[in-house]
């Protein structure tokens, strides 16, 4: 518990500076400045920065500037342009709605996922008849999530609000939970066009693409509805940063983490499926499940020891 | 840039020396005495099977005379048999099976087992020389080359024996010497879609000379009729059915007309494939039928009371088969002539047993020719576990000989082989001694040269840190100035280094390196040194290795780029990622889809996001309904469904790209307001026209080859009109067009403001041309289409490239390519949102494109998969450079396009610069680029190939892998050099200023 708490101060902290460096250098981009600030953690600038390093691409082409580009491998960066758009208030908007990030714990590890990934293996019914295993995992899956997202709810409104203490949820956050399920359950139904478009065979196996698309959605989206609700003011632009990945510290969000992980784990479960060695396991779609399942549960890890390297950090900094 | 495209095909000549080793032909001739002197000296004078030299047979008397071969090419096995299935292939040949049961001492009827490759010259080479033909022959499929080993056709002539020969020409190619010149009637063997001319031509000769039995001893027919129907439609056609209908009654009559010493072999050379294809290794393609028939009792099977040995259930699974060089001693021997020197086969045993000791003399010959060829030959002659080998059965031999019961030994053996159980008599010993000659010869062939591969290896992996460095290491602005020194250093190294190779193979000798490959080597050495040499010169090994942390990774884009090449890369470690290599492909272009996607969103401006998430979802759709196309190579087995065929949903599709197509090209033009000048004429007239004339061009086609229309309709014109059109639709889109294009089209339009007029006059463009400025004349001249000056006109080039590919490609391929052209110019449009232009993603992006497109153009990596039939658009006949085209362009088609449309990168959606030279470099850049892929690519095939050359699947799937890899690699060379580089875009870029001029 201590621990946990010596955590969320550290980032209380940090998240003032961020708020701190805002106000000094409105110069820049603000993705930029919390990249920067990000940095100025991990003191690792070449990724992140860049990955969000975008350039203006000016009508009056020049390739000498390209040239330049290529050469010393950096974008130079219009200042006089980063300037204009400052001043045009595009930074400013962002500034209305930063995404909070909830401070990495042991406590938002989803432990539950490697369980339920151990026991859908244990039983061994998902080689035999894939679609009944799927369809039950999916219900377990769906009690545990429910109370998972209710844990990750709280906690949000414990880290939001510290002086106050929570006598548990509340009705109406009951209420809203009941209602995030089944948005996120209405969430599949995209997921289950991007498989399709991901070369996903359409035909016999459309109800298992369809089981493992909400399998995806509970794992990725549930949590997520419940931190960043969109019953909050800001949910609208909070929301478009989460889908378009334009989220600033993302790598100490441990649900975002562990959102993308489960993502990323679905993409890298097609792997082995070409594979000729004849295992019942390798039949669609088992190995973008257990894909998903395990990458969610290594990105919130991950994230969670990404934390605690920033936190040591920190504390030698300071 | 030439000096790579020399360096990179000197490795893989290299390599593909040492990997693709041919086997050493031994030139001795098989003489009757030398192969029978030994054993039937044995036999003692009084024997009434030895032959003196007045007999004119070799082996004891001979029962045939004369026999007619004739070739079904491409019958396999399940055509001949009882099905209890209906199929047109199935129940459509029931003449073999009919007297192979009704007269079973007259006939014999086999399953005839190929050794891969199963093309026809190979099979015909096997089939004569009784030898094992190696994988590199396989190109020479085109100008098969006279057969000097020792083989059967050599002997017959050899023994004054008259060889009639009628049917496909690649007999007369490998035996022309031997053949009975004034009466041999070849006809023209690779032109796939005429079904019946070589039939018929076959047909037409054979019956006159059965008449006149004199003029002929052996008489040779080669139908082609069924390999080519199953290239064209497949084996289940109703073509099919029909052909095998025809030849089953040409082989009856035949039988009825052949006289009592003839005897008449009929067989197939090879299998097909279930789409009609072969030169694998399948069970399809390698069971052939093989049937033997005598007018004289002559045959004798095996006992078969519980239909084990000739069971014809489940398509005759369990067929007694016999591999297809066991024909040649086979013949050999029932003619009377000399087994051939290099054969490895064993003697069929039905075809002796008839004679009681038959079959234990003709085996026992056998073997000691092969032990004689293995003696003579280098390679073969160590192994002391077969000479021993053939030292026992040697000793039996003589020791059963002299109790002089060698009638015992064939009574014995066929009692205890009824009976199934293992012994270890005579026969049974030779019949062992030939088979492990036979493994051991295989796997001897499958040797390689170690030398020359790495040579090969090391050769591109130099070529390749070379390219890199020359690329993306060195500033482009010095490569200019260095690009001279280069030049020059090279030729001079490359002297220097030719005379210290050629020196050293002179002293030293090394084995597997002679003086013209010293000669080659030096060559590639002089060049990457001569490469290195100013590049080191300047700068320092410490620098570059800094300059490779700054100068490769530019951001995130640039490590999804480098994530796809490691994965591409990784993908030819396993045999299984190759075969679904198309599905991997589009799964990684939906990802940069995907990505981008996500991408356009975290631009600034409200109108980038939106364009540029609009163009990412439209390039993942075009990429998902392009790979719905399929083609399926064999190992995908069930879980992939080919759909690639001509069908009348697929003419229709190509009708409505031809119509839609100007429209979204024009569109997008219209985005730049480019759509000005050349480019409606070219895309609105010339280039729909084109896509017309192709679309009608499939329509015939598909007439012609359709069932139900042709019943009711014949249309005369079909074959002449095809040919018209595909000549004028090359001739527009190739020469006419590239013609055009080099005079200089322009899509841009000069608008005066005031007066609306457009002024011809250029000189006075000039003065106005780069900005809005009111002269003395008061009018305001207005460029339109200046945003896209260069890009617009390129394209144009790519489109007249775009429908020579278009017109060789299939209906399908067609839409395939539809999709492409949609694909590039959403690329196009995205590459420039997000500024990825010389990133390292969108080079990579646009190659696997290309491989995406090979893929959905009805292509795998395999040799059966080339679309042979498309090399007879152009020519009925086969002619040097239209049929090779037309195969080149078929096959390659989607990488020429893509190299091709790589400066559009660059150029596309940039208003005129004040510094070609830079933008030129640009486009090399992005050229090399392409290279440093393919050749990391190449090289792990490479480098996989060679580790893996024990694998299983070698032939089957890596060889060819490779193969394909090194002709891209080579293909990019040639054309990223000489015409996108070289041509079009130095053409597209410069051509801004010999019209408006410097400033």
């Amino acid at each position: 518990m201590t621990t946990r708490r010596a955590k969320k101060v550290s980032f209380n902290k940090s998240s003032k500076i961020v708020e701190i460096d805002q106000e000094e250098d409105l110069n820049n981009l603000d993705l930029e400045i919390e990249n920067q600030n990000s940095s100025r953690f991990n003191n690792d600038k070449n990724n992140e920065s860049n990955k969000f390093n975008n350039d203006d691409f000016d009508d009056d082409f020049d390739p000498d500037t390209m040239d330049i580009d290529l050469t010393t491998g950096k974008k130079r960066k219009g200042r006089a342009a980063a300037r204009a758009d400052a001043a045009a208030g595009t930074a400013e908007t962002d500034d209305k709605a930063p995404v909070e990030a909830l401070a990495t714990s042991l406590g938002l590890i989803p432990y539950h996922l490697p369980l339920l990934l151990y026991s859908i293996l244990s039983d061994g019914t998902i080689m035999n008849d894939t679609a009944k295993a799927i369809q039950k995992t999916f219900f377990n899956l769906i009690a545990i999530a429910l109370i998972y997202s209710v844990l990750v709810g709280e906690m949000a409104k414990l880290q939001r609000n510290p002086n106050k203490k929570s006598s548990g949820p509340t009705g109406a956050e009951f209420l809203y939970t009941s209602i995030s399920f089944p948005i996120s359950v209405a969430l599949s139904i995209p997921i289950y066009l991007t498989f399709l478009l991901f070369g996903a065979p359409a035909g016999p196996l459309n109800t298992l693409t369809f089981y493992l698309s909400a399998h995806v959605s509970l794992i990725s989206f549930f949590p997520l509805l419940n931190v960043y609700k969109f019953t909050d003011k800001n949910a609208k632009q909070i929301w478009w940063k989460l889908l378009t990945f334009q989220v600033p510290n993302w790598k100490l969000n441990q649900i975002y983490c562990s959102s993308l992980g489960g993502l990323i784990g679905c993409w890298l479960g097609v792997i082995p499926i070409p594979l000729d060695w004849d295992r019942d396991w390798q039949d669609w779609p088992i190995t973008l499940l257990i894909g998903s399942y395990a990458g969610a549960f290594v990105g919130s890890v991950a994230s969670y020891l990404y934390g605690l390297y920033v936190l040591s950090k920190f504390k030698k900094n300071t | 840039m030439i000096l790579f495209a020399i360096l990179q095909t000197i490795a893989l000549t290299f390599f593909t020396r040492g990997f693709l080793l041919s086997r050493n032909v031994l030139p001795d001739l098989a003489t009757c005495q030398n192969q029978q002197s030994e054993i039937l000296s044995k036999l003692g004078k009084s024997s009434k099977y030895i032959s003196n030299s007045s007999n004119d047979s070799c082996f004891h008397p001979s029962p045939f005379k004369k026999t007619v071969i004739l070739v079904i090419d491409a019958l396999r096995f399940d055509f001949t048999i009882p099905n209890p299935n209906t199929a047109p292939y199935l129940n459509n040949f029931p003449i073999f099976y009919d007297t192979f049961t009704n007269n079973s001492e007259n006939a014999l009827l086999l399953k005839f087992l190929a050794d891969p490759p199963t093309t026809t010259l190979q099979r015909l080479k096997g089939l004569s020389t009784g030898s094992l033909p190696t994988f590199i022959d396989a190109g020479s499929n085109f100008d098969g080359d006279t057969v000097w080993e020792d083989n059967l056709l050599s002997q017959f002539y050899h023994h004054n024996k008259s060889i009639a020969f009628m049917g496909d020409d690649t007999w007369t190619a490998m035996f022309s010497p031997f053949i009975n010149s004034s009466i041999c009637y070849p006809y023209d063997s690779l032109n796939v879609w005429d079904l019946h001319s070589v039939d018929n031509g076959v047909i037409e000769n054979i019956f006159p000379l059965l008449e006149e039995q004199e003029s002929w001893d052996v008489l040779v027919g080669h139908f082609l009729g069924v390999d080519h129907c199953g290239h064209r439609y497949g084996p289940d056609h109703y073509a099919m059915k029909q052909k095998l209908l025809q030849l089953n009654d040409i082989v009856e009559q035949i039988m009825q007309k052949i006289s009592d010493d003839t005897l008449l072999i009929v067989f197939g050379d090879h299998g097909m494939d279930s789409t009609g294809n072969h030169g694998g290794e399948s069970k399809d393609e390698i069971e052939a039928a093989l049937f033997m028939y005598s007018k004289q009792p002559f045959f004798k099977h095996f006992d078969d009371p519980d239909n084990s040995i000739y069971n014809i259930s489940n398509g005759g699974e369990n067929y007694r088969h016999v591999n297809q060089i066991d024909i040649t001693p086979t013949i050999a021997m029932l003619l009377g002539i000399p087994i051939p020197f290099n054969n490895l086969g064993s003697p069929i045993a039905e075809a002796f047993q008839g004679d009681k000791t038959g079959y234990s003399i003709a085996s026992m010959l056998t073997s000691s020719q092969i032990n004689n060829y293995r003696l003579t030959s280098n390679e073969l002659r160590d192994d002391e576990l077969l000479n021993e080998k053939y030292q026992t059965i040697w000793d039996k031999w003589s020791e059963e000989i002299l109790n002089e019961n060698y009638q015992k030994i064939w009574e014995q053996w066929s009692k205890i082989k009824s009976k199934s159980e293992s012994n270890s008599l005579l026969i049974d010993d030779n019949y062992n001694y030939q088979l492990s000659s036979l493994q051991k010869c295989k796997e001897k062939w499958a040797n390689f040269d170690d030398l020359n591969i790495w040579i090969g290896i090391i050769l591109l992996f130099i070529s390749l840190v070379v390219l890199i460095i020359y690329s993306k290491l060195v500033p482009s602005v010095v490569v200019y100035q260095l690009n001279n020194q280069c030049l020059m250093g090279s030729f001079i190294l490359i002297l220097v280094y030719c005379a210290l190779s050629t020196a050293f193979s002179i002293v030293f000798k090394p084995q597997g390196l002679t003086i013209n490959w010293a000669l080659l080597l030096g060559v590639a050495l002089g060049i990457s040194n001569g490469i290195l040499a100013p590049i080191m010169d300047r700068y320092s090994l410490f620098w570059l290795l800094l300059q490779i942390r700054e100068n490769l990774v530019q951001n995130g884009w640039t490590y999804t780029g480098m994530l796809i090449i490691f994965l591409h890369s990784l993908i030819f470690t396993s045999n299984s990622f190759i075969i679904w290599e198309d599905k991997i492909v589009s799964f990684w272009l939906t990802t940069f889809g995907f990505l981008a996607f996500f991408k356009s969103f975290q631009q600034k401006e409200d109108h980038k996001k939106y364009l540029g998430a609009y163009h990412s979802f439209m390039f993942i759709l075009f990429t998902r309904l392009t790979s719905l196309i399929t083609s399926c190579r064999e190992e995908q087995g069930g879980k992939c469904v080919s759909n690639f065929k001509i069908s009348w949903w697929s003419i229709v599709l190509l009708y409505i790209s031809a119509i839609v197509l100007p429209y979204i090209i024009k569109s997008f033009y219209n985005v730049s307001y480019s759509y000005q000048g050349a480019a409606s004429l070219w895309i609105g007239k010339a280039f729909r026209s084109v896509l017309f004339l192709i679309a009608f061009y499939w329509t015939l086609e598909y007439i012609e080859n359709d069932e139900v229309i042709t019943a009711y309709l014949y249309i005369p014109f079909t074959k002449g009109a095809k040919l018209t059109i595909a000549r004028t639709a090359i001739g527009i889109s190739l020469f006419v067009g590239t013609i055009g294009w080099t005079g200089g089209p322009f899509c841009v339009k000069v608008d005066l403001s005031e007066t609306e007029v457009l002024d011809p006059n250029p000189s006075k463009i000039k003065k106005k041309s780069q900005a809005v400025k009111s002269t003395e004349i008061q009018k305001v001249a207005k460029i339109l289409g200046y945003g896209n000056v260069y890009g617009s006109s390129y394209f144009l080039f790519f489109l007249n490239i775009l429908a020579a590919v278009m017109l060789v490609s299939k209906p399908l391929g067609g839409l395939s390519l539809f999709f492409l052209v949609n694909q590039l110019l959403t690329l196009f449009e995205l590459v420039d949102i997000l500024n990825i232009r010389t990133n390292l993603v969108s080079v990579v992006v646009m190659t696997l494109l290309g491989y995406l497109h090979f893929f959905t153009t009805g292509h795998q990596a395999t040799l059966q998969s080339i679309q042979w039939e498309t090399g007879f658009m152009f020519t009925e006949t086969i002619s040097f450079p239209f049929t090779h085209l037309a195969i080149i362009l078929n096959t390659l088609g989607p990488f020429i396009l893509i190299a091709v449309a790589i400066p559009l990168l660059v150029i596309w959606k940039i208003p005129p610069t004040k510094k070609p030279i830079t933008l030129c470099s640009k486009i090399v850049e992005n050229s090399m680029t392409v290279l440093i892929y393919q050749t990391i690519l190449t090289l792990v095939t490479l480098v996989m190939t060679n580790h893996l050359r024990r694998h299983l699947m070698v032939w089957k799937i890596f060889a060819p892998r490779f193969m394909l890899n090194a002709l891209i690699l080579f293909l990019f060379n040639i054309i990223l050099t000489f015409i996108s580089v070289g041509y079009s875009s130095v053409n597209a870029v410069l051509r801004w200023y010999q019209v408006f001029g410097t400033r």
